[in-house]
């Protein structure tokens, strides 16, 4: 990878995190971040409608009409939307039952739409594809981070379900962390709040303290 | 003109990528919606039946005990909501489940059994009389409405010979 390259990625990634910069997806991000295995499988459709939209939109976008650019743009991510629910339902149909309504909801994810309007419409498919990755990185981040916190705080386990996801080989992969009574809340809407709202704080002083 | 055919050529490529992974993984799909309308069954069945060689007619499927299973759609809030009931040799319902839905998540959530046992409701008290939930009446109506439909209809009575039930059993419904 080029370093101009790189620092696409890395910027769409870190510095534009579209979850705790932007504050954009936010909807699906707490409402599937209950546990890491739900993070993943979101995160991994995500990536690959983010993806999908911005190659295709890249590569089309000469014939795309300025004035009807916006309902050009979202009939090409609710194609890939249908496309991953499709290969959900397919290969991984424990994971499709759990996370497969916020799949179909990533349609109206406006990170999604935002970066094939502000950036994939107007580059080459090279740097529209990095700027995707870098911009389905950031969101993994951020979803991972949050499923990752509920999960440790609210079932004291980290990693539970992977079989869904990674065939049953993963189900070894679970680590209880043990402690006392897990915290209820973490896993219910109102925790996904809190926390998201604490890992946001923590973003932001971390930043802060790197600019001084 | 020109916007047209752009319009035109965006939705057919959308189209086929569309047609070409349907086509792909149509089957293992079906696979899977079969094996959990199976592991659904079993479920509210109690019990374990060799499901090779048996066929749905009309949406409902024939045990070897003499009670049958039937499935249903009905259109929920979001798009329809796809039933599983079970009902013994005498008509009597043991029990439904909802198969696939697209209710809003959340507030729809009671529908799953994993989340709740609100679908428990249809196997103690008749499907009109379960309470419906506060801020999702239109899917809880409907599922109750739909319920109520499966047990009316009763089946049309297959030629099948009786002594193929349990002798005991039979004896005790012909009286009732």
């Amino acid at each position: 990878m080029s370093a101009a390259g790189t620092s696409a990625f890395s910027r769409a990634a870190i510095e534009r995190n579209p979850a705790w910069v932007q504050l954009l997806g936010l909807c699906p991000l707490l409402a599937v971040s209950n546990s890491l295995v739900n993070a993943v499988g979101l995160a991994l459709a995500s990536g690959f409608v983010m993806l999908g939209s911005a190659l295709t939109v890249s590569a089309l976008r000469a014939w795309i009409p300025q004035l009807v650019r916006l309902p050009c743009f979202v009939l090409v991510i609710a194609t890939f939307t249908t496309l991953s629910v499709m290969l959900l339902e397919a290969y991984a149909f424990e994971l499709y039952l759990r996370v497969a309504l916020f799949v179909q909801i990533i349609v109206s994810n406006c990170m999604i739409l935002g970066r094939v309007e502000a950036f994939a419409s107007r580059q080459g498919p090279v740097q529209a594809g990095l700027d995707a990755l870098g911009t389905a990185a950031g969101f993994a981040l951020a979803l991972l981070a949050l499923g990752g916190v509920r999960e440790a705080l609210g079932q004291g386990s980290l990693f539970a379900g992977m079989e869904h996801l990674f065939g049953p080989a993963a189900a070894d992969w679970r680590i209880d962390l043990g402690g006392g009574q897990p915290l209820l809340i973490a896993l219910l809407p109102p925790g996904a709040f809190i926390i998201a709202g604490l890992l946001l704080g923590l973003g932001n002083a971390l930043r802060n303290r790197a600019k001084p | 003109m020109k916007t047209l055919v752009s319009l035109g050529g965006i939705s057919l490529v959308c189209a086929l990528l569309l047609a070409g992974v349907q086509s792909l993984t149509e089957e293992a799909i079906d696979r899977n919606r079969n094996a959990q309308a199976w592991r659904t069954a079993f479920e509210l069945t109690g019990e374990r039946f060799d499901a090779s060689g048996v066929e749905w007619q009309d949406g409902r499927l024939r045990l070897p005990d003499g009670g049958w299973l039937q499935r249903s759609a009905t259109p929920g809030f979001a798009g329809d909501i796809h039933l599983l009931a079970a009902f013994d040799e005498a008509g009597r319902l043991l029990g439904a489940r909802v198969t696939r839905h697209q209710e809003t998540p959340g507030l729809g959530d009671f529908i799953d059994l994993d989340k709740s046992p609100w679908m428990l409701g249809f196997a103690e008290t008749p499907p009109l009389a379960v309470d419906a939930v506060t801020g999702a009446t239109i899917t809880s109506e409907a599922i109750k409405r739909q319920v109520q439909r499966m047990t009316e209809a009763k089946p049309v009575e297959p030629s099948r010979p009786n002594g193929q039930r349990n002798a005991a059993d039979a004896g005790e419904s012909e009286r009732t």
